[in-house]
């Protein structure tokens, strides 16, 4: 079997849908088969990595305790739209995990360089 | 060529089953192969053996069912998505202690495993969302 790797593009909130958990969950299942997996977070996903939520108070699963084990499952290649960080004033420094800024023209190469690109 | 199918968009909410199912008719039409279709999220609700549109309305379950056993298609539907959505068949209804069970064959119900090796068999792996 030819090696694939796979993007997956993050948009949503941790909390208001199921987008970010069903996308995590492919996430995971796709490391678990040896396929290299690049996470993308841009527009509201970035919160998904926030040590500081506190979801127990609407009695949903925290999303800091999924994405901290996201090296674990070898998932490194973590990334963050800088202008959706900067909006939301999301610094590095925040996070459960490292993460790496990118621009539009870095998210262009990264489509172009995936061979799977899933939008979530 | 191969193609496979992921499809999360609303099954009753969102143009995204009905686009799928014709471009996946489309796909054969033209000679292509199709090496799955995946069913996952809200689309779930298009494997139910119980909805009934409207006379004049699409069913959208039964184009599915109809194209599925006329190619033999695999078509997949995510068990952890169908499960907590009340989408089961008579196996899983039964493991359950379910009192009835609401989808069968050609729907199939198993684990995300099935997406990631329809994305390393398939030249495309098309998605159709929200």
């Amino acid at each position: 079997m030819s090696q694939k790797n796979i993007l997956l593009i993050l948009s949503h909130a941790p909390y208001g849908d199921a987008y970010a958990k069903e996308a995590l969950d492919i996430a995971l299942t796709a490391a678990a088969f040896g396929l290299p997996v690049s996470l993308l977070l841009t527009q509201d996903a970035p919160y998904l990595l926030l040590k500081s939520q506190q979801p127990q108070q609407i009695q949903q699963k925290n999303f800091a305790n999924i994405c901290s084990a996201l090296p674990m499952y070898d998932i490194e290649n973590i990334y963050i739209e800088a202008r959706a960080a900067q909006t939301k004033r999301i610094t590095l420094d925040q996070l459960v995990v490292p993460a790496t800024f990118v621009n539009q023209a870095d998210i262009a190469l990264m489509i172009r360089d995936h061979d799977v690109v899933l939008r979530f | 060529m191969i193609f496979s199918i992921l499809i999360y968009g609303s099954a009753h909410n969102s143009q995204s089953v009905h686009s799928a199912y014709r471009f996946t008719d489309s796909v054969l039409r033209s000679g292509h192969q199709i090496h799955r279709v995946f069913f996952y999220g809200e689309s779930v609700h298009a494997a139910s053996i119980l909805s009934a549109p409207p006379r004049d309305e699409l069913n959208i379950h039964q184009l599915w069912k109809d194209l599925a056993e006329t190619h033999q298609l695999d078509i997949v539907v995510c068990i952890a998505a169908a499960l907590k959505r009340g989408v089961m068949n008579e196996a899983e209804a039964r493991r359950h202690e379910k009192a009835s069970f609401n989808t069968q064959a050609p729907f199939e119900l198993s684990g995300l495993g099935q997406l990631s090796e329809a994305a390393i068999i398939s030249d495309r792996l098309v998605t159709f969302g929200a």
